[in-house]
């Protein structure tokens, strides 16, 4: 499999590398001078508690010095492979570790005593090392699988929402299989700030088929409007998930180097166990409604109204701009639909000392509240782990199949949205006459659109789009990974790591003869999509541990990994926005008559790595971890160096050990960390070529290039945090607080080109500098426990400040435009001296007394004078709080989850839009009030009214003065809830049958925008904290049974 | 357990000495793309390089492109077109709020796809080393003239002359000192293609009307040079003279039968803008004048209302007038079939005709009679558009424009200011007779907006009527009307210190109520 490429070169470079060789040196001498001794046998034993003699279930059980161990199962047992004189440790939550050495025995029976103060929890940390989690030098924070499932929701990252400090989670507005966009530590990077995922070791790609990553694309969207694709991540089964893991800062990520900047998260799927079958069986069923939707009015009807309609169904008047009418209905609801999310799963585990068996199937089918949105989604997971050789190798073969179907995924955006000629109707016509969306065209000899306009080309018969604009989207993602690990002594081992994952996504949308001119031909319009998406990875990863002095502890590993991806390979096939089809409505690309608007993309990558870390252990009271991983990136040819190096180092001291503390006090830490961290450059940025675009027919000019006597180096964060863990009284009460501050330089930025000879409309440069630094605190506490009651309570605070300090220094004015306005209103730049992201737009001047200021335009009218564009706002939140609570009495359980978001502003295009049309509440009101006129004042300084139509004609709509349609982003809503109850079985076959009634987004204890802001136009960068029409929140209600065998 | 560690480190070198990097390069050339050596195949290193330039003097893919480099610009300012719509709720170019977002395209076109490939041409000829390629960089020249003239027509100051070096290409040059290179590259290339008549090298890459043929290029570029020479009557009137005499002593003569157009290969995007979008219509100006000139035409030029209340009149819409639905006006003519097909007049014989009655009007030698060269004009636009009647046309004596009557709002309506009429008189004043000359070259050149839009600003001719909603704030007079448009963002984003010396350039604040340098108030005479 692995091709040696003799290249003397590279190995003098490797071996070179100034900051590789200390440590590369130091780890094999140590390694060099162990020796190994006598005879593995088995061990076997019961544990129990002290304190009842009850026996312990889940008890690690490690051979002390190495990642060797195993668990005691339901009984309390255990059986593990060990030498005489080897030690082992048997560790529980909230009981005193205990450390036994082997004699000539092999049964060995341990009685646990109760200790609040034992922390010895084992926490998986990058690479898949295990570490004890006292140890820790940064923050990671773990949740627990239930903790995700126990309100299902069918993109199991959104369930992270509240639960993790530091990390901020916003949906796309797409529905049920839509991406999301994650980011620990607020955006700190202009091409990506998402996390890598992890999952089991192994990097996942979570490119997927639509805007994850890319910038977004403005106001209208694509001609099929503004389309997620999902991501790969909410392919995931979550009831496959044992724990999660959030590596929020560098420090704890740097072993991941390039992919690793914008932290990880790091995935524990589900295995079996020895000696242990088990069945669960999963139901879950919600209803899901929609909320938070934009107020209309129901009072000014349509000058259309009582006017003759045309033969398409077109009015004479498409705003609602006329008299006052008492009678009028303009609900919206009929329109949406109740939806249903069922997710039914199925895992079944059994296993022996030799080999474990772990599979699951998952069904989830989802009937979206916009009509005809569907989704449904098969999960399909097998993980064998079998042991060989005495139990000194272990091989784990995973594959993981997941198919998913969305027909109609909603889409956001202007252009082709049903919302917009949902919410535009003119007020007092009614819509259900336009139920029936289509009208024999007599001249054409086919059906074709009967609306009330096509206004802008943003409005259509939303009946119309939702059944003859159809879309159907197929994601289907196959993982299949092999670990072996090789125990060749008690302190060393040898492991290795191979998956492949690829994903197909085909997108067919079929746009009907009738649709809008602008979108589609009058033959109608056919685009299929297929991509795909690949990525190879291999590692090899060398672990070292021992005792160097009986207070000295110190492990090590050296590693080196391959990466290659193949993402966005895609090729499509689109009959586009020309000539279109030859035979209307016949949607087959033979019927293409023309070829330009064909394409083909793709991205390749390849990173090669070698990594290595080293931590020492000085009497269980003092860590110091050391990294340092070395990059090769495909995407650095062409500039000064290929490689790029990563260190950390990080400094933990266990404060309850080294001073005398008072009895409340059960635990204390200090840590302090640093590292570097970076990210390569863009595919194909330095290697500039000629293209044909699409809809085109000959060749043009690269678009963008690097500037003239610049060359691209990565991007680079250099990261500082400090973290303290303190626990009280026995672990009633704890906490864990992190001040971090990050600086990000060398950005790659795509910047308006300097003038240039080559045309480039754009240049690629290293630029700037963001810093974040902020606060994360969990505080979690048990304020009541006894016999028949406990309450569990976990606060999770997160607080940062992001600020651009420096752009390109040729940008005038400081600012970097990453999303123009172009012929709207809204725009996105990064500005220096202001917070990460500035949304662009203007604002109605006003006097002192707040009255619009207005100059005459001639006729009689008023012009409004505006700001020109300008930050308007800056969508992340000063902090967000997230607090969990758990109720238990008997076998009852409640559980809810309250999230806030505090600070931000958003803006809300469908509001400005909807003003434009005098559909709006806001416009009924003004209408309402001083005799339908708005005060305002001219340059002379006398006063003037305008209509209330003629303001928001020149305030509102796409290219309005978006400043005046700015809302505080602050809310606060109870996320979930659950309330369960508990069946046990005893002697009986099924263990347990857990009921419990589920709710998601129940309602908003404060909201101040007319929309959920929590949910995102796009979870690339350029449309942050817009509405653009998007699919309204939604609220599920619903029931979860839970059987396990 | 030595060994075995041996062994480990060993495999540890040889996995990572699968670092190696040499396929680094591979891995990252985009596949999809084409490499400029690749483009030597079938000289498209060269002959490649005029496509772009040839679909980006009027850019004509996709239609939103055109409607922004051209048609909310020229098009509706010339008086012969305006949109019903009111974008932006009627706060837009036509009430004299110049959207930034639109008004870059003319600039970003001309930088982005032909001055660029006009130098790639340049460089390429001058590594092939052949002398026969020189007549590649002519060629190129003409065309990025004929690009590059309209562009400073746009904004005044343009980057041109200091282009072609990195170290200096974000510097303006003058209007002034712009013209001075377009006429010392025409007079290059009408000289230096002499040489080259009858190869057919350029063949190939020709899309326009002229099939390669040098000789024919070289007639359009002395008819270009004497389209520019005009333009600076007023400015400059002893240039214009002397370069405009030039063309009529060239050997190289004049478009006299072959109107100059590009097959483009796509549907003129007016077609689609005018019939699948609806957003623009016909002009009140050509209302006024076609109807009452009885011109025919306005049959090919635009279709008859759709409006029944209209009873299928050709019904124009007064430009900067307020506006509350697209609805409300989207009835009325739309573009006719003069738009049809695939092809995008860059110019027509008819105007070279009018030109030269200019010039003869204006004393300059070999510019012959103005009476003849007037009707030869109106004669070759009617031919062109295989439109009947032309001598009874050219005998009418009595029609002049009608007033524009606005069809749902009486506040729009105007008196036409003037009594233009179509038979040439000599008797006339100057000033007469060039309004006959410009009335009928505006008519002739339609759809080309740009160029009609030139000519009204250095002339005054036709009158075309003020706005009735003016949203400028007080930059844009409404009777003195607009003059050019601002310096493009981009621009002043990242080349900000030579916006302002360019600024400097101009008369007056760098807004749309500044004058061009050839634009004079003041009689034509």
């Amino acid at each position: 499999m692995l091709i040696i490429c003799l290249s003397l070169q590279k190995l003098t470079n490797l071996f070179y590398m100034k900051k590789l060789i200390p440590l590369l040196i130091m780890i094999f001498s140590l390694a060099i001078t162990q020796e190994v001794a006598a005879q593995a046998k088995t061990i076997s034993g019961a544990v129990t508690a002290v304190s009842d003699e009850s026996p312990l279930p889940g008890v690690n059980v490690v051979i002390k010095g190495t990642t060797k161990g195993t668990q005691t199962d339901f009984d309390g047992n255990y059986t593990i492979e060990a030498l005489n004189g080897d030690v082992l440790e048997f560790s529980f939550l909230g009981m005193k570790t205990k450390s036994v050495t082997i004699t000539d025995a092999n049964t060995l029976n341990v009685a646990l005593e109760d200790d609040a103060q034992s922390l010895d929890e084992v926490i998986i940390t990058a690479l898949g090392i295990k570490k004890e989690k006292k140890a820790l030098t940064y923050s990671a924070q773990e949740v627990k699988g239930d903790e995700l499932t126990t309100v299902k929701q069918s993109n199991l990252i959104n369930s992270l929402s509240g639960k993790s400090a530091g990390v901020t989670i916003t949906k796309s507005s797409s529905g049920a299989g839509g991406s999301s966009k994650v980011v620990l530590r607020g955006n700190s990077s202009t091409t990506n700030n998402d996390p890598l995922y992890v999952v089991d070791g192994i990097p996942m790609l979570n490119s997927g088929n639509g805007q994850t990553g890319d910038s977004g694309r403005g106001i209208f969207g694509s001609d099929a409007g503004n389309i997620d694709g999902g991501d790969a991540l909410s392919l995931i089964n979550p009831d496959d998930i044992e724990s999660l893991t959030v590596l929020k800062g560098a420090s704890a990520s740097a072993l991941y180097g390039s992919q690793g900047a914008n932290g990880v998260i790091l995935i524990t799927t589900k295995s079996g166990k020895d000696g242990k079958i088990a069945v669960n069986f999963n139901s879950s069923f919600t209803i899901d409604n929609v909320t938070s939707l934009p107020e209309l009015q129901t009072e000014y009807q349509s000058n259309s109204v009582g006017q003759p309609i045309a033969e398409n169904g077109n009015v004479t008047d498409p705003k609602s701009w006329g008299a006052k009418t008492s009678g009028l209905s303009n609900t919206v609801d009929d329109f949406f639909e109740t939806g249903i999310t069922s997710i039914q799963s199925l895992s079944l585990m059994a296993g022996n000392e030799k080999a474990q068996t772990y599979m699951s199937y998952a069904n989830t089918i989802v009937n979206g509240v916009m009509p005809e949105n569907k989704l449904s989604r098969n999960n399909f997971n097998l993980k064998e782990t079998a042991n060989f050789l005495d139990d000194k190798m272990t091989v784990s073969a995973n594959i993981n199949l997941s198919d998913q179907r969305i027909w109609n995924r909603p889409v956001n955006g202007l252009y082709s949205n049903p919302l917009t000629g949902l919410y535009l109707n003119p007020v007092g016509i009614n819509l259900d006459d336009y139920k029936n969306y289509e009208y024999f065209n007599a001249d054409t000899n086919m059906m074709d659109q009967y609306a009330t306009s096509f206004d802008e080309n943003i409005q259509q018969n939303p009946y119309w789009l939702t059944s003859r604009n159809q879309t159907k989207d197929v994601a289907q993602r196959v993982v299949a990974s092999v670990s072996a690990k090789y125990q060749i002594s008690d302190n060393f081992s040898i492991q290795s790591r191979g998956s492949f994952d690829k994903s197909f996504y085909t997108y067919d949308n079929r746009m009907y003869a009738g649709t809008d001119l602008t979108l589609s031909p009058a033959t109608g319009r056919y685009t299929l999509n297929k991509t795909e998406n690949t990525q190879q990875y291999i590692d090899l990863i060398a672990n070292y541990n021992t005792d160097i002095t009986e207070d000295l502890t110190f492990s090590a590993v050296l590693g080196t990994s391959l990466t290659k991806s193949k993402i966005g390979d895609q090729v499509s096939l689109d009959s586009g926005n020309g000539k279109g089809l030859t035979y209307p409505n016949i949607f087959t690309i033979g019927n293409f008559a023309e070829t330009n608007f064909l394409s083909q993309t793709v991205g390749n990558r390849e990173v090669q790595s070698v990594f290595t870390s080293a931590n020492f252990g000085y009497k269980n009271l003092l860590y110091v971890d050391i990294t340092g991983r070395n990059d090769w990136s495909s995407t650095l040819v062409n500039t000064a160096s290929k490689s790029f190096f990563y260190p950390s180092v990080g400094l933990t001291g266990i404060l309850s050990e080294m001073f005398e503390m008072p009895e409340a006090i059960t635990f204390a830490k200090l840590r302090a960390s640093y590292a570097q961290v970076g990210k390569d450059i863009p595919a194909y940025a330095t290697v500039p070529l000629n293209s044909i675009p699409v809809g085109q027919t000959n060749f043009a000019k690269p678009t963008f290039g690097v500037k003239e006597g610049e060359t691209l180096e990565p991007e680079k964060q250099n990261s500082f945090e400090i973290g303290t863990e303190w626990r009280f009284i026995n672990n009633r009460l704890s906490f864990d607080l992190t001040y971090y501050n990050t600086k990000t330089t060398n950005q790659i930025f795509f910047i308006t080109a300097e003038p240039n000879v080559q045309g480039y409309a754009q240049n690629i440069v290293n630029a700037g500098e963001i810093n974040n630094s902020g606060v994360e605190l969990t505080v979690s506490g048990k304020p009541v426990v006894n016999e028949n009651f406990t309450w569990e309570s976990t606060l999770n605070f997160a607080s940062n400040k992001n600020k651009v300090v420096s752009v390109h220094p040729d940008l005038q004015d400081g600012e970097a435009i990453i999303n123009a306005p172009g012929v709207n209103g809204y725009g996105y730049s990064l500005i220096e001296g202001e917070d990460f992201g500035s949304i662009q737009g203007r604002t109605v001047i006003r006097n002192e007394a707040g009255l619009p200021i207005v100059t005459s335009d001639g006729s009689g009218g008023f012009s409004l004078q505006d700001t020109g564009f300008e930050t308007i706002a800056h969508a992340q939140p000063d902090f967000t709080l997230g607090w969990s609570n758990t109720f238990s009495f008997g076998n009852f359980q409640v559980n809810f989850l309250i999230d806030a978001k505090i600070g931000g502003d958003v803006v809300s295009v469908t509001e400005a839009v909807n003003d434009f049309y005098g559909v709006s509440q806001a416009t009924a009101d003004a209408r309402n009030s001083n005799g339908g006129m708005i005060d305002v004042i001219d340059t002379n300084g006398s006063p003037q009214q305008m209509t209330a139509q003629d303001y928001y004609l020149k305030t509102g709509g796409r290219a309005g003065l978006l400043g005046e349609y700015v809302y505080d982003a602050t809310n606060v809503s109870v996320r979930e809830l659950s309330i369960g109850y508990n069946l046990l079985f005893p002697n009986s076959g099924v263990e347990n049958i857990r009921l419990s009634l589920i709710a998601n987004n129940l309602f908003f204890l404060y909201k101040d925008a007319p929309f959920d802001p929590n949910i995102a136009s796009s979870t690339g960068l350029g449309l942050q904290g817009v509405d653009i029409y998007g699919q309204p929140a939604t609220r599920s209600i619903g029931l979860n049974i839970n059987v396990k065998f | 357990m030595k060994k075995l560690l041996k062994y480990t480190l060993a495999s540890f070198i040889a996995i990572s000495l699968v670092n190696c990097t040499d396929n680094f390069e591979d891995i990252n050339t985009n596949p999809n793309g084409i490499s400029n050596e690749s483009l030597t195949q079938l000289n498209n290193h060269i002959g490649g390089s005029f496509t772009p330039m040839f679909l980006n003097v009027f850019n004509v893919t996709p239609a939103w492109n055109y409607q922004l480099q051209q048609g909310l610009l020229g098009d509706v300012y010339s008086g012969y077109m305006t949109p019903p719509t009111p974008f932006a709720g009627n706060v837009n170019n036509m009430t004299y709020a110049l959207v930034d977002g639109w008004n870059g395209f003319p600039w970003s076109d001309a930088y982005g796809s032909v001055m660029p490939f006009a130098l790639d041409i340049k460089n390429a000829v001058e590594q092939d080393g052949d002398p026969a390629g020189e007549k590649f960089v002519m060629l190129s020249n003409i065309i990025k003239v004929s690009a590059m003239h309209r562009v400073s027509d746009i904004y005044g100051p343009i980057r041109y002359t200091k282009f072609d070096d990195f170290a200096t290409t974000g510097e303006y040059d003058s209007q002034e000192v712009a013209y001075a290179a377009f006429f010392t590259e025409l007079e290059a290339a009408i000289v230096g293609l002499k040489a080259f008549e009858g190869a057919t090298q350029f063949t190939p890459f020709d899309m326009s009307s002229l099939g390669g043929d040098i000789a024919m290029w070289r007639k359009y570029a002395n008819s270009l040079r004497l389209r520019l020479a005009m333009r600076i009557a007023k400015v400059n009137p002893t240039l214009a003279k002397t370069e405009g005499e030039k063309s009529f002593s060239s050997d190289a003569g004049l478009l006299e039968a072959t109107d100059m157009y590009i097959n483009t290969g796509f549907a003129h995007p007016i077609t689609v803008i005018s019939g699948s979008w609806g957003d623009i219509r016909m002009g009140a100006e050509m209302e006024s004048i076609l109807e009452g000139f009885d011109d025919g035409r306005k049959e090919v030029y635009f279709n008859p209302s759709d409006d029944p209340a209209l009873s299928g009149a050709y019904k124009g819409i007064r430009m900067g007038i307020e506006i509350e639905a697209k609805g409300q006006y989207l009835g009325h003519s739309s573009i006719g079939s003069v738009i049809d097909g695939e092809t995008m007049q860059w110019m027509s014989v008819s105007e070279v005709w009018l030109l030269r009655a200019e010039a003869a009007l204006r004393g300059w030698t070999g510019a012959g009679d103005a009476k003849a060269n007037y009707e030869n004009g109106v004669k070759a636009s009617f031919a062109q558009h295989g439109v009947g009647g032309v001598d009874a046309y050219l005998a009418d004596n009595t029609k002049t424009p009608n007033d524009f009557i606005d069809a749902l709002n009486a506040a729009n309506d105007v008196a036409y200011p003037g009594d233009v009429k179509i038979a040439y008189n000599q008797a006339g004043t100057n000033e007469e007779q060039l309004e006959q000359i410009i009335t009928q070259k505006w008519i002739a050149m339609f759809p080309d907006g740009q160029e009609a839009w030139s000519e009204f600003r250095r002339t005054g001719y036709p009158r075309v009527y003020p706005v009735m909603v003016n949203n400028s704030g007080g930059e844009i007079d409404t009777n003195i009307q607009i003059r050019r448009i601002n310096f493009v963002e981009s621009e002043v984003n990242t080349n900000g210190a030579n916006v302002n010396v360019a600024t400097g350039y101009l008369s007056g604040p760098d807004t749309g109520g500044t004058r061009l340098w050839w634009d004079i108030l003041g009689s034509n005479f």
